[in-house]
């Protein structure tokens, strides 16, 4: 495993090699412009960088106790918060509020800079920036930037405002107990989401930027202590290594950090809870955050994660044991079934029980097509049926609904194109694929690899298809942890929260982790001893 | 790449040399359910008749006029090539895996049924636990062409039979993998069962045509020597054949009561556990039979008052000596009639004395009726059901705890 880590270091370093390309090199600007003293000579130089785009405001105005002094606020309209600029930033200067006690000893410019710095302007996150490009990135993030004429510095005020969508309601995993709030697109949001719940200083956020023409804003977050920093090393080599024009949302980093691109099974996580996120975070994962997307990145991501949800915390034991056992079941069937009714109408006539076989030749009697053909054209028009379900406005969802369970499912049956138990077979297979649907994207290509093989060979196809998956899943590592692990490689211990979920006071405070957090815990705030979950 | 594209070329080729080569879509096959195997007397050809299931006339969506069941009946001088030749006259591919009995008639089974057996064992579709019977009074096809259930399918009616005859004593029809294990006959013999045809009076609820049906019915028991039918048992040889060798039967045994004529007390055998022990001593061969019964009484027809426990114990007396009666009858039919040890006594004497096995071996047959059965029975009876006193004489008889 080790070996096959240092193999990948290497040969991404060559890749790096190759394009050289350092983050903090990372330019706005074709052309390097400097802050000139000169404000006219800014002045020129950011409408030639922002071209004729009108939504960019330049303020200019004159302050100081004579009006003697001539600055220029510059920001992007609809990012920026107008009424604390207008409050906080253009009243104090405009007012003059204390800037008549300034002294105008020494260099004059500079230390009016200064002055308005600290005493003048009242806002919390003010930036002195000396790189004209660092400049132009702060605009487009959505400060606001002021020029001042003679200084050689610039302020970034940040005072984000705009409209964003509102922290709602869970969408994509809806759960009966547990918080209802999910991720929304800002970045800040989702972190303070986050810290929310992890009152700890070990959790750390880290930022950066991705894409050469998006800049968009990444978080790293981890806990110190728990998670294992090889790992976020590995994730910060992997986001640096993304050579890309654009980051439009989580998934497209998900596919650049992955360990096998090419592989059906996704070996990258995503939640849209922060209570999950939270979880994984003290499980020792690291969360990748991407603003614009409510879903959160967390790695190393695990085969058995598909069948945990947040759900089998809350509920006793033996009820969630069972679920999860109906979880995997359902994977199983969602993958096998229609393959296994293929194999066993078409090769393994006696392995039926006879009444079942004399039935489903009864409802076979006069189907024009092969039952795998039949198989294929029936599992083909759930999937048209699915996809054009979910892309359709939800006025026009029901509509489909109707007509694919009319049109396509009884009147097919009823005209004898398709055999009643094959409908039972794809739709039960269809319903059986939600309740996995972290696996989606494996279980939508194995039905067909398997139906094609159980078509071709009977069950020794299907056999042969889930030996290829299975030797697949175990060859498969995320960020240097086996993705079928506590399975394969076999951990007794911690099988305790896989398959089965046995009570939570098993393993509490003896886990090498749960330990070592609690010590850590335990010395850094005394106060906030309480479960994380209370205020959320 | 190129490799891989070649691999995946390779692969694809593949698929067409080999596949689906043994795929058969349901609705080309038949179903054959059962199989009756007759014998033309003049020309000495199996005639085989097989009933297949029309699954359209199931279908609930375009039934046909059609009936569940069609019977195809070939002819050739095998078994195999009977059936194979089946494809000739009917539309449908054999499917042999759900044949669920095999019916042989009377003079097919008096001339051997070691090529039927053959067949059936070396055939990797059809199961081992399929039912092997003969057909007593009446051809086997005609048992095979009468269906008296509910069942549409004729054979499942009569495998539900077979599968029920463990509620009565007094039928064996063992499956065909207990046939074939004993047919080898050094050790012990075969039996199968026997179905004859009844007739029967329809009433008018039932709404039939006719007012006298057939229906198929089990009847004791066929003795094979090797593998040849050499006799039948009726059903009181039948019973005490199960109650030597087979434990798995349950249901009613009646004795004739002691104190009035036509009167019967009904016993339920729950439980009977048989022990045969074989003696050699002075080249002298003879057979301990023990029998042990757990019974309860079901039903009481004349005054006896089972409460009583003196006759209580009396009852459980008088059921040991009729069931060993019945067994001794048995026991003189098999021997001195069948001359057949369908009984198992040459495995028991192999199990015991091993080495001496080995000498008597070759005279067993002429050995085997000749050989004394003592018979031991010890009958525990455990219930009397919600009854205890009769019902015309509860106000007679006081409870005596004697």
């Amino acid at each position: 495993m080790f070996n096959k880590f240092i193999n990948y270091a290497k040969y991404s370093s060559n890749l790096k090699n190759i394009k050289s390309r350092s983050k903090n090199d990372m330019k706005y600007t074709v052309e390097t412009y400097t802050i000139d003293k000169d404000i006219n000579t800014n002045i020129a130089n950011l409408k030639t960088v922002f071209g004729s785009s009108d939504d960019i405001v330049y303020r200019e105005f004159t302050f100081g106790v004579n009006k003697e002094i001539k600055a220029i606020l510059c920001f992007v309209d609809g990012l920026i918060d107008k009424a604390l600029i207008d409050e906080y930033l253009m009243k104090s200067l405009m007012l003059n509020i204390h800037i008549d006690n300034y002294d105008p000893s020494l260099d004059e410019a500079q230390n009016m800079f200064s002055h308005i710095k600290n005493f003048v302007i009242n806002t919390v996150e003010l930036e002195e920036i000396n790189n004209f490009d660092k400049g132009i990135g702060s605009i487009l993030a959505g400060n606001s930037i002021l020029f001042i004429n003679g200084c050689n510095s610039i302020l970034s005020i940040s005072a984000k405002g705009g409209k964003t969508r509102e922290v709602t309601q869970l969408e994509a995993e809806v759960s009966i107990r547990g918080p209802r709030v999910a991720f929304t697109e800002v970045l800040r949001v989702n972190t303070s989401l986050v810290r929310r719940i992890i009152k700890n200083p070990d959790l750390t956020f880290e930022s950066l930027i991705l894409g050469n023409k998006t800049h968009t804003d990444i978080t790293i977050a981890f806990i110190k202590g728990i998670a294992d920093l090889k790992v976020v090393a590995e994730v910060k080599r992997r986001l640096d290594n993304i050579h890309i024009d654009a980051i439009l949302e989580s998934g497209n980093i998900e596919q650049l950090i992955d360990d096998n691109p090419f592989s059906p099974f996704a070996t990258v996580g995503n939640s849209e809870k922060p209570e999950k996120v939270a979880s994984k975070l003290l499980e020792g994962r690291v969360a990748i955050f991407c603003n614009g997307t409510p879903f959160v990145l967390t790695v190393p991501y695990l085969l058995t994660e598909s069948i945990q949800v947040l759900d089998d915390y809350s509920s006793r034991p033996i009820s969630a044991s069972i679920i999860r056992l109906i979880r995997c079941l359902a994977f199983f069937i969602t993958i096998s079934l229609p393959a296994l009714f293929v194999a066993f109408a078409s090769y393994h006539q006696e392995m039926v029980p006879t009444v079942f076989l004399v039935a489903t030749a009864a409802s076979r009697e006069g189907v024009p097509f092969p039952v795998f053909l039949e198989a294929i054209l029936t599992e083909f028009t759930f999937q048209l049926l699915r996809e054009s379900g979910i892309r359709m406005p939800k006025a026009v969802g029901s509509a489909v609904a109707i007509v694919g369970t009319l049109v396509i499912g009884q009147a097919a049956v009823e005209a004898n194109i398709v055999s009643a138990p094959m409908v039972i077979v794809v739709a039960l297979s269809g319903v059986t694929s939600f309740i996995v649907p972290t696996l989606f994207d494996a279980v939508l290509v194995f039905r067909f690899i398997l139906l094609v093989l159980s078509g071709l060979f009977g069950l020794f196809g299907i056999a042969i298809g889930l030996l290829f998956m299975l030797t697949h899943l175990c060859y498969l590592e995320s960020f240097g942890t086996p993705f079928m692990s506590p399975f394969a490689p076999l951990n007794w211990y911690n099988l305790k929260d896989t398959i089965i979920r046995l009570s939570i006071r098993i393993g509490v405070g003896t886990d090498e982790n749960t330990a070592k957090f609690e010590s850590n815990y335990k010395s850094s705030s005394n106060n906030n001893e309480e479960s994380s979950g209370d205020e959320t | 790449m190129k490799k891989i594209c070649c691999l995946l070329l390779i692969i694809l080729i593949a698929f067409n040399l080999t596949g689906c080569w043994d795929s058969d879509e349901l609705n080309e096959l038949g179903i054959i359910m059962g199989i009756a195997i007759d014998k033309d007397t003049t020309s000495g050809k199996v005639i085989i008749t097989s009933e297949i299931v029309n699954p359209s006339s199931l279908s609930k969506q375009s039934p046909s006029g059609k009936s569940t069941i069609e019977y195809v009946t070939t002819d050739g001088n095998t078994v195999t090539e009977a059936i194979n030749a089946t494809t000739k006259e009917f539309d449908r591919k054999n499917l042999l895996s759900h044949i669920k009995v095999f019916v042989i008639s009377e003079e097919v089974a008096r001339c051997g049924v070691n090529d039927i057996v053959d067949f059936i064992a070396r055939s990797n579709d059809i199961r081992r636990f399929t039912s092997f019977v003969v057909a007593k009074g009446s051809s086997a096809r005609e048992i095979l062409g009468v269906n008296g259930g509910i069942d549409k399918i004729q054979a499942n009616y009569m495998s539900s039979i077979i599968k029920e005859q463990i509620t009565n004593l007094d039928v064996a029809a063992p499956n065909f993998f207990d046939f074939l294990k004993k047919m080898p006959g050094d050790r012990i013999n075969p039996v199968a069962g026997v179905f004859g045809i009844v007739m029967k009076n329809n009433l008018p609820a039932e709404q039939k045509s006719n007012s006298i049906d057939k229906v198929d019915k089990l009847i004791g028991a066929a003795a094979f020597k090797k593998d040849k039918l050499v006799g039948f048992l009726d059903y009181s040889e039948t019973r005490g054949y199960n109650f030597i060798i087979d434990d798995n039967h349950k249901g009613i045994y009646n004795i004739p009561s002691s104190k009035q004529d036509n009167k019967y007390l009904s016993i339920y055998m729950e439980k009977f556990r048989t022990k045969i022990t074989p003696f050699y001593i002075n080249a002298h061969i003879s057979y301990n039979i023990d029998v042990k019964l757990e019974a309860s009484i079901v039903q009481v027809s004349d005054a006896s008052d089972v409460s009583n426990l003196k006759e209580f114990n009396d009852l459980n007396y008088t059921v040991s000596e009729y069931v060993e009666k019945d067994i001794k009858k048995t026991l003189s039919k098999i021997q001195k009639e069948l001359k057949t040890d369908i009984l198992g006594f040459g495995g028991c004497f192999y199990r015991k004395y091993p080495k001496e096995w080995k000498i008597i071996k070759n005279q067993w047959n002429d050995l085997f009726p000749t050989v004394n059965v003592s018979v031991k029975v010890k009958t525990k009876l455990k219930r009397t059901g919600l009854l205890l006193k009769p019902l015309d004489g509860v106000k007679e008889n006081k409870i005596d705890f004697k």
